[in-house]
Parts: C-alpha cells; sequence; structure tokens
C-alpha cells in the first residue's frame, strides 16, 4: 500500500534530494521513489545503481542502510583519520600526505585535513542520512521496502539530522563534503561525460527549482 | 431348381449301384432341389419304399451329385454348377474329398477370371457363400477349402489372387473361427484357426520354418490403409508363436525386419504380433529389438510398442534408443525417424520407466561445451518435462537400472558429472551462464539439494564454496527466469545451500543466503530458519559480533513492523540469560558495549511504546524486549554494567515514556541494580569521607615528618625497613607534587622491595592498602609519564606497585581499571602504552 506523501515526509524526502538528482537526473522529487515505475529505462538505472551499492535484495538494502545510520560506512573512518590530524601540525600532515602515492588516498586526507575541526561533531552524518533516504528510495523501485517502513525510518533519521544540523544549506554543504570525500573531487570531463552534471550543477538547480523546499529547516 | 442340375446331372443319375439307404438320400437330395417333377424324382418315388430305413448320405451319393469334372469344362457353367450347390449345402449335404478337391482345382484355375469385370458381383456373392458354408462345414470337405485360400493367400508370386483372396475372406468372415479335419479314423475333429502344431500341420506341411518365412513375406504386403493378411491373421497368433520366436531369436529378429517393413511401406502398426507373448509372459519380439544395434525402423516400431510391458523387458529397448540418439555424431538427431517417432518415446513417457542413462545422456547432449548445440533446447524440454515437471516424485524419480526400479540421488547425480569430467565445478560453471531458465540447472538444484548433507563429503572445501557461488549467481540472476521456476527453485537453492553453509562466523554469506527469500515468496520460510539457525545457535560459543547482530536485526524487525529478520523475536525472548552469561565470563570491561547495548535496547522499546497506538503490533515488540531485559538484567553481574548505564535504565523505567510499569519483574530488577549503586556510592563516599580525615590527619602528620625528616636531610646509608622509613617513603608518595620526589627513599625500598612487601604483610594498620592506592595514583600522573623529567620516580613507583600488588586478591580490579583507562583515550600514547605495560605484568 503506497501512502500519501504529506508536507512532512516530503520535507523528509528531501533530505535526499541533491543525492537522488546526482544519480537520476530525471528524477521526480515529489514521489516516493523519484523514479517512474512504469518506465522501463527508470527501473532499469534504478536496477543499475542498486547493483553498482551492491544491494542485491532487502535484506542487503538493510544492513546497508545500517551502516549508514550508525554512521560505520563513512563518518567513523572520517573521525579516526579527523582525531589523528586534529594532533597533528601542518608540517607532520604534510609530511604523512607526501608520504602516499595513492592520489585517492591524497585526496582523502586532503579533504578530511581540511574539515577535521569544523566537522567534529557532525562528521559526515548529512552525507550519510542522505544516502540513507536515497537508498531507501531506490529500494522501493525493486519492492525491497515497503512506504511503510520508509516511514517510521524516515522519521527516525529525520529527528537525527534535523538536531545534528540547523539550515539546509549546512545540510547540503555536509552532503557535498561527504560526496568529494567518498567519489573523490567531481569535476566531471564534460567532454567525456557530456550528460553528466557535477553535484554542484545540481545543488544551484536544485535550489531555484525548489527554492520553497529549501528555506526552512523544520525541526 | 437351376438348370444345370435339370439338364445334365439329374438325368444322369445312375441310381442301380446304390443302396436303398443312398437312394433315399439322392430322393432328398431332389426334394431339396425341387426336382420332384424330374423322371429320376419319380422314378424312385415310384419303384422305392423307404419305410423303416434311415437315409445314408455316403461319399457315393456324395459323389453323384457333386462329382462332375466336365462341368467345370466351362467357366460359366462350372460356377453355375457350383452355386447350384447352396440348398443342399444350406441343408448340410457336404461334398466329399474327391469332389472338394476338384472344386478347388477349378477354382485355382479360374482365380484370373474371379477377378475380371466379366465375374458378376451377384455371383460371386454366391460363390463366396458356397466357399463359406464348405469351409465352415464340419466335414471332410472343410480342410481342402482352407488349404487352398491359406496356400494362395500365403503365395504372393501371384500377388493379385493373393489380395483378391484375402479381401474376400475378410469379406465372408473366412479362415475364422474353426476348421474340421478327417482324422485317419474318418472322424471329424474341429480346431480353432490358431498358429499351433495342428495348423502347422495342416497347412504347412508340418514346417515351422516353412511357414514363418511365407508369414514374414506376407506381413509387409498388401494395400496401404486397407485391411491386409494381417487382419486375417492376427486372431490366429499364440503363445505357441511366441515360443517359436523366443527359441529361434534370429527368426524373431527376421519378424521384426518385417513389421518394420510393414510399418514403413504400409503404414500400419503390427501391436498383435510385436506384443505376442509366450505363456511365461516374454515379449520375443520386444526381445528381439533388445538385442540389436538400432536403426531408424527400429526407432519407429519400438515407438509402437505397448507401454505397459514390464519395465524390464523394455529397459534394453531405451539403451538402444539412447545410444541409436548419439551414434555418427549425432546425425539420427536430424532425421525423421526421431523428429516424428523417436521424441514420443521420451515425450510421451514417464521418468520411472526410462533407465537411468538418461541423465548422463541429457548432461551430454545439452550441456553447452559437449552438447549438440541445436538440439540441445529440445532435450531441455523433454527431459525437463520428465524431470521437473512431473510432481508424482519429489525431488528426484526412480529409474531404472540393471533390471529395477532404483531410486535417483543427488549423490548419483554429482557422481556422474565426476566420472566424465575430472572439474565438476568447471563443468557447472559452463552452464551458469544460462541462468536459472535452462532446464539443466535446474535439474542439477534438486540434485544439490537432494544430496543434502552429502555434499560436503562430495566436495571438497575449496569446492563447496565455489559451489555456494554457483548457486548464489543462479539464484540472483533469475530475474529473467519466469515465475514458477523461480517458485519451484529458489527454495531449493536456499535449501542446498543451508546444507553447504555451515561454517560459522561467515555472516557475509549467510545474508546472502537469507536474502534469497526476497526473491521468491516460497523462500522465506526456508531462508528464515536458516538465518536463525546461524543467528541463534545454542550449539555454538556466543561471540560479541553475534550479539552485536541481533540489536542490529532488532532496527530491521522493528521498521518493518515485524516483516523482516523475523528470528529477532526467539532472541529476544530466549537468549537473555545467555547474554548475560556471556557478559559475566568476560575479564575484560563490557561496560561500553553493554552501555550501547541497553540503549539501543531501550531506544526501540520507547519508539514502540509511542507507536502501539497506531500499530498493536508494536506492543509486542516491545513485550518481547522487556523479556529480554527481565531475563538479562536478571543474570548478569552487578558490577558488569556502568554506573550511567544503570541511571539510564532507572531513569527510564521511572519516566513517563516507558509504562514499564506493567512489568513488575524488570521493575524489581531495575530496582535491585540501583539499590546497588546506592550502596556502592555510600562505600565510596565513606571511603572518601575516611580518607579525607585521613588525609588531613596525615598531612598534619606528613607536616610533622617533614619537619622531622626534611627531605634534604634524609641520611641514604641509614634508611632501613621499619615504620619510620616507611611511613615516610608513603608520605613522599602522597605529598611528592608539592614536598617534592624523595627519588632516593624510593629506590632503596625498590632494591628492598621483597623486604617492603614482607614488612607490609605483617603490619595490621591498613598501610598495604594504602600503599596500593597511592602508588596507583602515582601511576596516573601525567607528570611522572614516560618522558618527563620525573620519569625515574615514575618508573620506581609503577616497579614497586607491580610487585606489591600482584598476587593480591586485588590485582585484578587494578589490572582491569588500567587496561580501561588507558583504552580510554584520556591519556597520551606512551602513558597509556605504560599503563597497559602495568596491566600486563599484574596478569602474567
Amino acid at each position: 500500500m503506497t501512502q500519501d506523501i504529506t508536507p512532512k515526509i516530503q520535507d523528509q524526502l528531501n533530505l535526499s534530494a541533491l543525492i537522488l538528482k546526482k544519480n537520476h537526473k530525471q528524477a521526480n522529487l515529489s514521489s516516493w521513489s523519484g523514479f517512474n515505475l512504469e518506465d522501463k529505462k527508470h527501473v532499469k538505472q534504478a536496477e543499475r545503481l542498486l547493483t553498482i551499492l551492491g544491494i542485491k535484495s532487502g535484506l542487503h538494502l538493510r544492513n546497508s542502510l545500517q551502516h549508514y545510520e550508525s554512521g560505520l560506512m563513512v563518518s567513523q573512518a572520517f573521525e579516526k583519520l579527523a582525531a589523528e590530524f586534529r594532533n597533528d601540525t601542518t608540517e607532520t600532515f604534510e609530511a604523512k600526505y607526501r608520504a602516499l602515492n595513492n592520489p585517492q588516498t591524497q585526496n582523502t586526507y586532503k579533504t578530511v585535513w581540511k574539515y577535521r575541526f569544523s566537522l567534529k561533531n557532525q562528521k559526515l552524518r548529512g552525507y550519510e542520512i542522505a544516502m540513507y533516504i536515497f537508498q531507501m528510495r531506490l529500494g522501493l523501485v525493486l519492492g525491497f521496502i515497503t512506504t511503510e517502513e520508509m516511514i517510521l525510518r524516515l522519521e527516525e533519521v529525520n529527528t537525527t539530522i534535523k538536531s545534528t544540523f540547523s539550515s539546509w544549506g549546512e545540510f547540503h554543504r555536509n552532503v557535498c563534503i561527504g560526496d568529494e570525500y567518498v567519489l573523490g573531487v567531481t569535476e566531471q570531463d564534460v567532454s567525456t561525460f557530456p550528460n553528466m552534471s557535477t553535484l554542484w550543477d545540481h545543488y544551484q538547480r536544485l535550489h531555484i527549482e525548489h527554492a520553497e523546499w529549501f528555506k526552512n529547516w523544520n525541526k | 431348381m437351376s438348370a444345370i442340375f435339370k439338364t445334365h446331372i439329374i438325368p444322369n443319375l445312375k441310381l442301380d449301384t446304390l443302396e436303398t439307404s443312398e437312394t433315399k438320400a439322392i430322393h432328398q437330395v431332389l426334394e431339396l432341389l425341387e426336382a420332384t417333377d424330374t423322371d429320376a424324382y419319380k422314378n424312385i418315388q415310384s419303384n422305392s419304399d423307404f419305410s423303416g430305413i434311415t437315409t445314408n448320405f455316403t461319399t457315393q451319393v456324395a459323389q453323384h451329385i457333386y462329382f462332375h469334372p466336365k462341368r467345370y469344362t466351362d467357366t460359366t457353367e462350372g460356377i453355375t454348377f457350383v452355386t447350384a450347390w447352396l440348398p443342399l449345402l444350406n441343408e448340410g449335404i457336404y461334398p466329399d474329398e474327391k469332389s472338394v478337391n476338384k472344386l478347388v482345382e477349378f477354382l485355382t484355375f479360374n482365380l484370373g477370371y474371379f477377378q475380371s469385370e466379366a465375374f458378376s458381383e451377384a455371383t460371386e456373392q454366391q460363390l463366396f457363400q458356397v466357399i463359406k458354408i464348405l469351409a465352415k462345414s464340419p466335414s471332410e470337405a472343410a480342410l481342402p477349402i482352407a488349404q487352398f485360400l491359406i496356400l494362395r493367400i500365403f503365395d504372393i508370386r501371384d500377388v493379385l489372387s493373393s489380395e483378391y483372396l484375402i479381401q474376400n475372406c475378410l469379406k465372408h468372415n473366412l479362415l475364422s473361427g474353426t476348421y474340421a479335419v478327417k482324422q485317419d479314423d474318418d472322424t471329424i475333429s474341429t480346431f480353432p484357426f490358431t498358429i499351433d502344431s495342428n495348423f502347422i500341420n495342416c497347412f504347412f506341411e508340418g514346417n515351422w520354418e516353412l511357414f514363418i518365412h511365407k508369414f514374414h513375406q506376407l506381413l509387409p504386403v498388401g494395400r496401404v490403409y486397407e485391411k491386409s493378411a494381417y487382419d486375417i491373421m492376427t486372431p490366429w497368433f499364440s503363445s505357441d508363436l511366441a515360443s517359436y520366436y523366443e527359441v529361434n531369436p534370429n527368426r524373431a529378429l527376421n519378424a521384426t525386419e518385417a513389421l518394420k517393413e510393414r510399418l514403413i511401406w504400409a503404414d500400419a502398426q503390427s501391436d498383435a504380433l510385436l506384443h505376442l507373448t509366450t505363456a511365461e509372459g516374454n515379449y520375443p519380439l520386444i526381445q528381439a529389438l533388445a538385442n540389436k544395434k538400432w536403426d531408424s525402423g527400429d526407432v519407429l516400431l519400438f515407438n509402437t510398442r505397448d507401454t505397459n510391458i514390464p519395465k524390464r523387458q523394455q529397459d534394453a529397448g531405451y539403451n538402444n534408443f539412447l545410444e541409436w540418439l548419439i551414434a555418427d555424431s549425432g546425425a539420427n538427431l536430424n532425421s525423421e525417424a526421431f523428429k516424428d517417432y523417436g521424441i514420443k518415446i521420451l515425450s510421451e513417457n514417464t521418468a520411472n520407466n526410462l533407465p537411468i542413462e538418461c541423465i548422463p545422456f541429457w548432461f551430454q547432449i545439452a550441456h553447452p561445451q559437449t552438447g549438440f548445440k541445436n538440439h540441445s533446447e529440445t532435450f531441455n524440454s523433454l527431459f525437463s518435462k520428465l524431470f521437473l515437471e512431473d510432481d508424482s516424485f519429489g525431488l528426484l524419480p526412480t529409474m531404472r537400472h540393471k533390471g529395477e526400479d532404483v531410486q535417483i540421488t543427488g549423490s548419483f547425480v554429482i557422481r556422474t558429472i565426476a566420472q566424465s569430467h575430472s572439474n565438476v565445478l568447471l563443468w557447472f560453471e559452463r552452464l551458469q551462464m544460462d541462468g536459472l531458465k535452462n532446464p539443466l540447472n535446474q535439474f542439477l538444484i534438486r540434485a544439490l539439494c537432494d544430496a543434502g548433507e552429502a555434499l560436503l563429503e562430495l566436495f571438497p572445501a575449496e569446492e563447496q564454496e565455489k559451489l555456494q557461488r554457483f548457486l548464489l549467481t543462479l539464484a540472483y540472476s533469475s530475474r529473467d527466469a519466469s515465475a514458477v521456476v523461480r517458485a519451484k527453485n529458489i527454495p531449493l537453492i536456499a535449501e542446498a545451500l543451508g546444507f553447504l553453509c555451515v561454517e560459522t562466523g561467515n555472516f557475509t554469506r549467510v545474508n546472502e543466503i537469507w536474502a534469497l527469500k526476497d526473491l521468491d515468496a516460497n523462500a522465506i520460510e526456508v531462508c528464515n530458519q536458516f538465518a536463525r539457525k546461524h543467528y541463534i545457535n545454542e550449539n555454538r560459543p556466543l561471540t560479541l559480533n553475534i550479539i552485536q547482530a541481533w540489536f542490529n536485526y532488532l532496527g530491521d524487525y522493528y521498521y518493518s513492523v515485524t516483516k523482516e529478520a523475523v528470528w529477532v523475536p526467539e532472541a529476544l525472548t530466549t537468549q537473555g540469560e545467555r547474554v548475560a552469561q556471556y557478559f559475566n565470563l568476560q575479564n575484560e570491561d563490557v561496560g561500553f558495549f553493554l552501555d550501547r547495548l541497553v540503549n539501543r535496547v531501550l531506544s526501540f522499546h520507547k519508539r514502540c511504546k509511542s507507536k502501539e497506538a497506531s500499530n498493536p503490533i508494536f506492543k509486542t515488540i516491545s513485550a518481547d524486549i522487556e523479556v529480554f531485559l527481565i531475563d538479562f538484567l536478571g543474570k548478569l553481574k552487578n558490577e558488569k554494567l556502568h554506573l550511567n548505564t544503570i541511571t539510564h535504565l532507572y531513569e527510564y523505567s521511572n519516566s513517563d515514556d516507558s509504562r514499564f510499569s506493567s512489568n513488575d519483574a524488570l521493575y524489581d530488577q531495575i530496582e535491585s541494580y540501583s539499590q546497588f549503586v546506592l550502596e556502592t556510592e555510600a562505600a565510596e563516599l565513606e571511603e572518601a569521607t575516611e580518607q579525607d580525615a585521613e588525609e588531613t590527619q596525615e598531612s598534619e602528620s606528613a607536616e610533622e615528618f617533614v619537619n622531622a625528616v626534611p627531605s634534604s636531610t634524609i641520611d641514604i646509608n641509614a634508611i632501613e625497613v621499619n615504620q619510620h622509613y616507611i611511613e615516610a617513603l608513603l608520605t613522599n608518595l602522597e605529598t611528592y607534587k608539592t614536598a617534592g620526589c624523595e627519588t632516593e627513599l624510593l629506590n632503596f625500598f625498590n632494591t628492598h622491595i621483597e623486604d617492603l612487601k614482607t614488612w607490609l604483610s605483617n603490619d595490621d594498620t591498613g598501610l598495604e592498602m594504602r600503599f596500593g592506592q597511592t602508588l596507583y595514583m602515582t601511576l596516573l600522573d601525567v607528570d611522572l609519564a614516560p618522558g618527563t623529567p620525573l620519569e625515574t620516580y615514575g618508573n620506581l613507583s609503577k616497579n614497586i606497585f607491580v610487585h606489591l600488588v600482584k598476587g593480591s586478591n586485588l590485582a585484578n580490579s587494578y589490572a582491569m581499571g588500567l587496561k580501561a583507562i588507558s583504552k580510554s583515550g584520556a591519556y597520551s600514547d606512551p602513558l597509556a602504552n605504560a599503563l597497559l605495560q602495568v596491566a600486563d605484568q599484574l596478569n602474567a
């Protein structure tokens, strides 16, 4: 049974708007999943995304949700490194940085170094919860989860996130940082991916198209 | 009266030689012929007195009437003559042997004429009427007629005549029923038309070989789609014939050849002959098919067999069929014989009739590596009907093997593959790409499932791993398979994996298997049972990971409103005491973990409570949680929980949200905890006040002491182990921060550590305890940490601490405290390591 989307639920779903748009440009943000279930291409795209995320079933989905919710997915690793860096001086950090030869790890180090103090409390919770909701919406496409369960889960994470952040801007910034931390700098080469937009593009577009959604940080 | 009798026969009757009784017979004949107005009749009528005389139809009389060879010189006249017999024959007045032989000569000679158009149908009708009456008569006339018919019919040199007679025999129902034979004593015996020694004697000069030879020649002859000699002979088939074939297998082989010809050229089945049965119930012709290498004709013939023939006698046939199929690299698969007929041998059948060899055959013919590409589909659909769509057996059917019904087992199937393929897994992998919709895969799944625990013996460990992945891949790639196939196979895959995945600890794999339940509703039960077995298994030691998993899945259970992780309530309601016991046995400080556990459980309890009005299911979840808490807290040792955890519990149980209130037992439990806390607090408080008091006392005495023994003035050489110096040391340890470090003093006692220990153990003023406490505090002082200027002092005190405390009943608690502190993160690494070292030394 699909339930109606109340303004409150819409507000909760919007926590994943940015990530959803990034992964599925045609997403309809005012629907439960964002995907058009009638459209085979849409379903295929959801299937593809789930495969990339390693989600093959409802159980996989819930395990993944559990990881995001507990911070096991991103925040813990981030915090571990951040805690280490907080004791470092610029020189000791640079020494560590230079000792690395993997560009991806270098990117991680750079990001963590940059936010080691400012995200001490929030860590990358914003990004994690955005992913959490995004994955639920994906799971809905293949019937791994029901809207009933989504409502229960949304409520929980919404409470967490609304008390962790103080505005949409702050939250979305955290999502962007998280995305960058996980995937590396997302400056796509437009020549090879002509249709790809960066997260930043989506961020701007989102705030233009749905300005009214992102004004009030409703606790 | 027929003209021929009137003009030719009656006038020429020579009655002189006849006995009176014979004359009476003639008299009767004439009456029957309605020849009462003839001279002969009148003559007899007037001259004879028949009173007291019995009629006697002797051979002589018969010859008078029937034996007139001259009449046969003209065909038409001959026919008229013969048909004129009818009124007499109807009355049972039959010709003698000699006359009949003449008739047979006439018939033989004119067979051609009978088939011509000049011969009218009405006459033909009459003629055959005569023949019929003669053939069926219980007289000496019968046998020659029957012999004539059989001889002509079996003589296919004149196939037209043969055919003519066959058709008329069928039409007039000749050569059926019985035949009469005149015995040597002139009596007439009748015998049924059936192929036995008497029959052979009468019609084939007693020569079986001759009969069989002609019989086989005749079989395929005849017009298509019309009745033929076979139809006349069908009633003749006997167990004697069957026995003959059984004794002469070569003849049986010839017979099958004849039947094949008949089948191919006349398009006629010969069921009766093919299913000829001996008295013992053997089928000699089916037997003949069993003992030869097949050609297409044999396939056709076998296809017409009666499927009720005892399986034992069909077994070899099926095997020959399979051999025929793969002969010549499968050339026969393209033949019509297979497409139109042979296919039916498999399609209109059930697995329990077929030989076990079908399985390796199918594997060979349909496997992408060894199979015949164009035909694998045909066989897949054939065998899937036999093996997969038949509901009359469980996973695997019984099949035929060495003349017995044998239940196929999964182990057998796997060993079969292993026989021809050194690497079974590689063989599987080739199939894997086809996915679940390939029937071969479905069959394999059944086999694996059937093999059950034997899988662990059939496959070495590393192959079991591969096998698990093979099955999982099949299951997860099954989206394109039909719903029916999924519904049947996903539960089986889950079951097979349940047998394979028995190792503990690999919960990634366990989850992957558990998750199969989402692929098909039929698998839900199997998968949940499987997961339950792994997550809640009392036979295996608990680990922190499993406990953690339970409470992680509590989330799924709650969010899905009890639809997911269905074993969670069982864990909650049965495992509470076990968890408590697990933690009781842990030496390390588990308070942090327990704190998180309790918090998580309480947070879900709280959520359930707040939602239970909207959905009563939440009530059951919170009830289960309460059961867990009662069991768990009831068994857990008081000191395992951190203070803040107890506080949390206490506050929660007393808060408005909680409504544990309904649960008195739980309430009492938590109450007893808080009681424990209060008591410890009180004790600590007491200790603290005591300490304060002592401290003030001491500081006073210390002052004195300092005055008395100024640090700088302690004479190292004068120190000895006595109360004075020991107290001085203790004072210094307590006041080094302000009074400065008496390293020399400390060093002295470090070298005389054994003496100190002995002295303290004899002391009853509690100094030993104070030493322990004081030294413990120095350990935790960052100013004395390694790398600081006061490091030496710290190291010395550490050493003394270890010596004094080690082996005492407090050693354990100190060690645990040190460990906890060193891991708390409050201290720098060097100090934390040092503390850990101390803890290790204490435990050593």
